[in-house]
């Protein structure tokens, strides 16, 4: 327990405190600029101040802070990816994330619950295996566990014989786990703004400009910026501001859809999910069952929720716990995700000098919020690539050098 | 199976519907005919005929049927006198029966259920060649398709609760064709009264078949459905004029 | 639920349809090198606002182009694909050249 919040709890009085800085004048000149003040705009600019000492950041935001996909995800944190390049990646994110509350002093309410993967099919057993032993040989905690273990880990999971796709074992991933999605964004925004970064709100970039190549300045509603740098991290958009830059992505924007029912008792766990009946299922802190999975059938920037959508996510998710029948749905919503063809992000380098990528974080974003601000961060002070994120890079698609990850993303598309 | 039956060529073997386990456990009354072996009925015709009358399900999978397709396909049917529909999905009825299924554009589908069954289909596939018939490719219906049909009063009404199509008698009118999903099989649903009986042919992939049957009893069940016979079915055509 | 119009069969429920991708220019296979035909398979416009794309009609496996606007989910119009291309399209076949290039 870190030695402030001790002296905090001894205190006889807790006043509320202010989070951020009132917002201030647009200056004409900023070091960098990142587009966006989700979670990884507002990481990387934490770890730009706090690592690398560049503070004249502008980030700036059409919307809120944090309001976009960080607002509206499920918050499920894993790392047993079945790449080499993956799961190095998301491995270094789950251990930054085991820290974060204590290196804010601000509760992130992270919870190491698990994670527990269902096959249900000889395929997905082979699969299994092979994630397991690349995730083991990386230093990941995952195992193929047996119907026996699944029971012991989720006993109230339909585990019978006669549904439609009985469960035959499971993929066990002991790092699983889950964190509050605003506290987390709010801690890296807190901890930027207190080092000196400006927080820009319903600041809207329409256009950037470039000169001989190279980024020179960002044009906003609010005025036109100079600027050395610029990072988009504006996953959802990705393609409409990387069009403004003149990039052309290999992206297309899908809503993924998720709903909550009212709250229950605490009864589950560990986060389940069947890639096989398209669900994931976690009950939050508050007792919720956050019910996820789904993605509409074509492209749309827009996040509606649909009827289609409910339906298919409560079929599957009685399939695997019946008990839910009974079920209120309080909220459904979407969120619009950046799939790319090998369900891996797109970062680093673009075609235009100092102009930074972090996008295509389809449906596997939230979990890389630390690990991709600090790469982001190294790469915008150093200019260099930093190694974790090298496979990453746009350039991949033009060497046919993909990082397939679509099997192991829990979403279905 | 006998050891007779074991002893006998395959082709010796009368045709088998791929509804035939069905058929055996709803003691039907087979009966074999040149198609092969086929129910002829399920009770006597007289309670065959009120059930066809009030919401029968017939397995039509051995009746005769071919497609097709292509530019020149109209040029061709027209060429050996078949009468032609005149626009997609629209079915126009030959003198001796013969259904001719309009799909698409230039896409054609013919449907023989009649007891006399007419040669026309044989003589059609067998007219048919690359080289005689310009633009014009022959689509596998028999082997790719079954078929059955839902007839009675009740029919729009169970159809209507597994197809989003509105099939409202006055909507859904004789010789119009959707085709659609029955809870994500595509289906090709033709309306051809027999008689006064209201009736709906269902054409979908014959892998699917039995599954399609077992669904479709399930649904009939709440408004008195039951299998039918193939005589009891082809005796209400007898009916028509 | 959400309807289409399918120019064959006319209105359906949107579970009938296959979303088939955007609408754009074949890429002349003889005139390209590697860098095109990543483009051509991997990158899309995919732009916000009014769009030209493909849609099938699943049970008669019937391709028409819709136009649709990808932010309020509107569709606009749906028509068949030969009102679009209206002459054929043909590529020069080329037996030699490096690939790569």
């Amino acid at each position: 327990m870190p030695f402030g919040l001790l002296k905090y709890g001894l205190r006889k009085q807790h006043p509320g405190q202010h989070h951020f800085t009132p917002t201030k004048p647009l200056k004409s000149h900023y070091d960098v600029v990142i587009i966006g003040a989700g979670g990884h705009g507002c990481s990387i600019a934490y770890y730009l101040a706090k690592q690398h000492g560049i503070t004249d950041i502008a980030l700036i935001d059409k919307a809120y802070l944090g309001g976009g996909n960080t607002a509206r995800n499920t918050a499920v944190i894993r790392s047993n990816y079945l790449t080499e390049s993956g799961v190095n990646f998301y491995r270094d994110s789950v251990e930054l994330y085991q820290g974060l509350s204590n290196e804010f002093g601000y509760n992130i309410m992270m919870e190491n619950r698990g994670q527990l993967t269902l096959a249900h099919s000889d395929a997905a057993i082979r699969s299994f295996r092979w994630r397991a032993e690349v995730n083991q040989h990386l230093g990941v905690r995952s195992e193929l566990v047996d119907r026996q273990t699944i029971r012991e880990l989720v006993p109230n999971l339909n585990l019978s014989e006669d549904s439609r796709f009985p469960i035959l074992a499971g993929l066990w991933h002991a790092d699983g786990a889950t964190a509050r999605h605003d506290a987390v964004v709010w801690g890296y925004a807190r901890g930027a703004c207190q080092r000196g970064v400006e927080l820009h709100q319903l600041t809207e970039a329409q256009g950037i400009e470039i000169d001989a190549g190279r980024v020179v300045g960002v044009r906003t509603n609010r005025g036109k910026i100079a600027c050395g740098a610029v990072v988009q991290a504006v996953a959802g958009a990705s393609s409409v501001v990387g069009k403004l830059a003149g990039i052309k992505l290999p992206i297309h924007s899908f809503p993924l859809q998720a709903m909550v029912t009212q709250p229950y008792k605490p009864v589950l766990t560990p986060h389940v999910s069947s890639p096989h009946v398209h669900v994931y299922v976690h009950q939050t802190s508050r007792g919720e069952f956050v019910i996820g999975g789904g993605s509409d059938p074509y492209p749309l920037y827009h996040t509606r929720a649909t009827l289609d959508q409910r339906e298919i996510l409560s079929a599957a998710t009685l399939e695997l716990f019946p008990f839910l029948a009974q079920a209120k749905v309080l909220r459904q919503w979407a969120g619009t995700t950046d799939m790319t063809p090998d369900y891996s992000p797109i970062m680093g380098l673009s075609p235009v000098e100092n102009y930074y990528l972090d996008a295509g974080w389809g449906t596997w974003g939230f979990k890389a919020t630390p690990i991709s601000g600090k790469t982001m961060a190294e790469l915008v002070a150093t200019g260099k690539v930093p190694a974790l994120i090298q496979p990453f890079e746009l350039e991949r698609f033009y060497r046919f050098q993909q990082v397939n990850e679509a099997g192991a993303t829990a979403a279905s598309h | 199976m006998t050891t007779t039956d074991l002893m006998r060529l395959p082709q010796a073997l009368a045709r088998q519907s791929p509804l035939h386990r069905q058929h055996l456990s709803c003691r039907a009354s087979l009966a074999e005919s040149a198609l092969g072996l086929m129910p002829a009925r399920y009770g006597d015709l007289a309670t065959d005929t009120a059930q066809a009358d009030q919401l029968g399900l017939v397995d039509l999978c051995l009746t005769p049927r071919a497609g097709f397709k292509g530019p020149g396909a109209a040029h061709f049917l027209q060429q050996h006198s078949v009468a032609l529909p005149g626009s997609p999905n629209r079915t126009q009825q030959q003198d001796n029966g013969l259904l001719v299924n309009q799909l698409s554009f230039d896409e054609y589908l013919l449907l023989d259920t009649t007891a006399t069954a007419s040669a026309m289909i044989t003589t059609l596939c067998n007219a048919w060649s690359l080289d005689n018939a310009p633009d014009c490719y022959q689509v596998p219906r028999q082997d790719s398709h079954g078929c059955l049909a839902v007839t009675g009063q009740a029919a729009w009404r169970m159809l209507s609760s597994l197809i989003s199509v509105d099939l409202r008698p006055h909507r859904f009118t004789d010789f119009q064709i959707a085709q659609t999903l029955l809870n994500d099989l595509s289906v090709i649903v033709i309306r051809c009264d027999q008689g006064k009986v209201p009736n709906y042919y269902l054409l979908a992939d014959i892998t699917s078949m039995e599954w399609l049957w077992i669904v479709l009893l399930d649904a009939m069940s709440d408004a008195g459905g039951g299998p039918i016979g193939l005589t009891t079915f082809q005796a209400l055509q007898g009916s028509i004029d | 639920m959400k309807l289409l119009r399918c120019p064959l069969n006319g209105l359906r429920n949107i579970a009938e349809f296959l979303y088939g991708g955007e609408v754009h220019p074949l890429t002349d296979p003889s005139h390209h090198g590697a860098r095109a035909w990543a483009e051509q398979v991997f990158f899309d416009d995919n732009a916000a606002g009014l769009v030209l794309e493909w849609w099938c009609h699943r049970p008669t496996s019937y391709w028409f182009i819709a136009e649709r606007n990808t932010v309020t989910d509107q569709v606009l119009r749906t028509f068949a694909s030969s009102e679009y291309y209206v002459e054929s399209v043909t590529f020069k076949r080329v037996s030699s050249g490096d690939p790569n290039a």
